[in-house]
């Protein structure tokens, strides 16, 4: 069979191009926005998903990490009782106001996070360098994100205040970035001290556990059910505690509703935009498609012309899409912008992209009902 | 006299009648015309502008069912059947030539000819050697590789024509198909057509208001207001002006 739909693409790319680059910016627009999604709510979880710890306790309910409230230091006991866990380390959580050195710095609000700076330490170990975790250890040392020095008002190695007490930055990391808050990794001393000894809830808002074998850490939370004799708390594995999180983020705060809306009205324009490309396409080969009828090509077969070069569209704005989308998130990863991609949700993009393709084909082909042959008689 | 022996009406009209709805006002283009078309002969409907004749064309043809009236077309009842049982029979039996050369901007003219025998079964091979066996028939062998573009009016019609022939079929419409060109591809055009109804034995129905192809046409229908007002054969003239001259 001669390739007609693709001779004709190659042969009047011209005017299929409005159609591809629609259908490739489209696709740009759902990758980047997943991957703001990601990146901004997957920051939601960044202690968790920076942290080697399998399990985490806290109080009983917490939707999301920065919701944590304070928990009785026994069940550190009960989380060492369990035979599959082998290590456990508490984890602080302090709300509290930052005021930067530099002259128009004014207050902002930061989650600090008080961590063990041993060299096994489980928290942000994959963010924190055992040299960096040595630092933190020297009196109200902190570390901060470095794309939010700017904000806090403070460089390197100077000084702050954080809720009056005086504290200083030994480094800024990338990877740090968190929602609704500015966040601030200390010892567990430091954090103890900025928290204020006589404040209600002194003690650890989390204890994070570390268990033997991957395969174990489900049946090591079965096995850690709330206590009365150990105070309120509830076990998570550290994938259900991300996951929790972030969608506590994406869809209480109704950000994620907001998100979905706009991939919906993203795919409308494309579609539009692609359709009535493809229709103009059709139109302007009526007469053809129409002496093709008349010589006895069934409608069906005209149709699966205008589909199979609705799939090339698809597949070269696929391209596009790629192409744009990787350039585009590599600067943004450049420039610490929050954004994040993962071969799952790169495939629901992939495969969005060549349904709409594929959709807008299936409304073009409308345009077939304009090849009637009768009309080509005069 | 002696009765001259004809073939069975390859192409049959029966009582036909069409009319179309022109705003608020229904045109009777047919009303009850019977007329019935022979194989081997080139029959060209001729007549003024709106006659009916290319409603004609395209009920005999299937393309269009009549309001009133059966069409048969090679024994087979046209007007009762479904629009995919009127797509395979064309397939299988019919050549359409029109008046604009429709080509695909994007295929040469090999490919233009090879394409409809795709929908037919035939192989990309087999199609291409017969399109450029068709396309060498109507003298066209020197331009198998070029696209539309780089035809002229005449060779673009050529191929037109060729890709109507390239299934051989055994009936073969042609709208005005001399209309768009010059008087030597006219003329050309006009031969082929004859020579496809004598040498391969089909049905050559032509519909036009070029007086050329009087010239080839084994018989001439002229019509009128939706009637056939005159049926005749320009041999048959011939014959008889000679006789008269001698």
């Amino acid at each position: 069979m001669i390739a007609l739909a693709r001779k004709t693409l190659f042969h009047e790319w011209r005017r299929f191009l409005p159609a591809i680059l629609a259908i490739g910016f489209s696709g740009v627009l759902l990758t980047v926005q997943a991957a703001l999604v990601l990146g901004i709510f997957g920051s939601a979880a960044v202690y968790v998903s920076s942290s080697s710890a399998d399990l985490w306790a806290g109080y009983p309910g917490t939707q999301s990490v920065n919701f944590g409230r304070t928990i009785s230091p026994d069940v550190e006991m009960r989380l060492r009782m369990d035979p599959d866990v082998t290590d456990v380390e508490p984890y602080l959580w302090v709300e509290g106001d930052w005021h930067g050195t530099h002259e128009k710095s004014g207050g902002v609000s930061v989650f600090v996070s008080g961590i063990n700076t041993g060299r096994k330490g489980m928290m942000f170990s994959s963010l924190l360098s055992s040299g960096l975790r040595q630092r933190l250890e020297e009196p109200n040392a902190v570390i901060v994100d470095r794309s939010e020095l700017d904000q806090l008002g403070v460089s390197l190695d100077q000084a702050a205040w954080i809720n009056g007490h005086r504290v200083h930055v030994v480094a800024a990391i990338a990877g740090l970035r968190g929602l609704g808050g500015v966040n601030v990794l200390a010892s567990l001393d430091t954090a103890r001290l900025l928290q204020g000894e006589d404040s209600p809830g002194v003690g650890p808002t989390y204890y994070v556990a570390k268990v033997r074998k991957p395969s174990r850490v489900e049946a090591a939370q079965a096995r850690l059910i709330a206590n009365p004799s150990f105070g309120p708390f509830e076990v998570w594995t550290a994938k259900q505690f991300a996951w929790r999180s972030q969608l506590y983020w994406m869809f209480d705060t109704g950000a994620g509703v907001a998100v979905l809306f706009m991939a919906g009205i993203v795919c409308l324009v494309g579609g539009v935009i692609t359709s009535q490309s493809l229709m103009a396409m059709v139109a302007a080969s009526a007469r053809e498609y129409a002496v093709l009828n008349a010589l006895g090509a069934s409608f069906r077969s005209l149709s699966q012309v205008v589909l199979e070069q609705s799939c090339w569209v698809g597949g070269l704005g696929l391209l596009v899409t790629g192409i744009t989308s990787t350039v585009l998130l590599s600067v943004a990863a450049r420039h610490d912008v929050p954004v994040a991609m993962n071969i799952t949700i790169a495939m629901i993009c992939a495969a969005l992209v060549l349904g709409l393709a594929l959709v807008s084909g299936l409304i073009a082909m409308r345009g077939l009902l304009r090849a009637d042959p009768a009309l080509l008689l005069r | 006299m002696t009765p001259v022996m004809r073939p069975a009406p390859s192409l049959e009209a029966n009582e036909v009648s069409k009319s179309f709805l022109m705003g608020m006002v229904r045109l009777h283009v047919l009303q009850q015309l019977s007329v019935s078309i022979y194989p081997g002969e080139l029959t060209l409907i001729s007549g003024p502008s709106g006659c009916g004749k290319s409603t004609l064309l395209s009920l005999l043809s299937g393309l269009q069912a009549p309001d009133e009236g059966q069409t048969r077309a090679l024994g087979q009842e046209l007007s009762g059947l479904a629009k995919r049982a009127l797509e395979r029979f064309r397939l299988k039996h019919t050549g359409f030539v029109f008046q604009g050369f429709n080509l695909f901007p994007a295929l040469t003219a090999t490919e233009q000819v090879a394409l409809p025998l795709g929908y037919l079964g035939f192989s990309n091979k087999d199609a291409l050697e017969r399109a450029r066996q068709v396309l060498k028939e109507v003298g066209m062998s020197h331009r198998l590789d070029l696209r539309p573009a780089s035809l002229s009016g005449g060779e673009r019609q050529r191929v037109a024509l060729a890709r109507a022939l390239a299934k051989r079929p055994q009936l073969l419409f042609a709208d005005e198909p001399t209309s768009a060109l010059d008087a030597e591809n006219g003329q050309n055009v006009a031969r082929m057509l004859q020579r496809i109804a004598h040498e391969q034995g089909s049905t050559v129905l032509c519909v036009s208001h070029d007086p050329r192809l009087t010239r080839h046409a084994d018989r001439v229908l002229e019509m009128e207001d939706g009637q056939i007002q005159r049926d005749w054969r320009p041999s048959e003239r011939d014959s008889a002006a000679r006789r008269e001259f001698a």
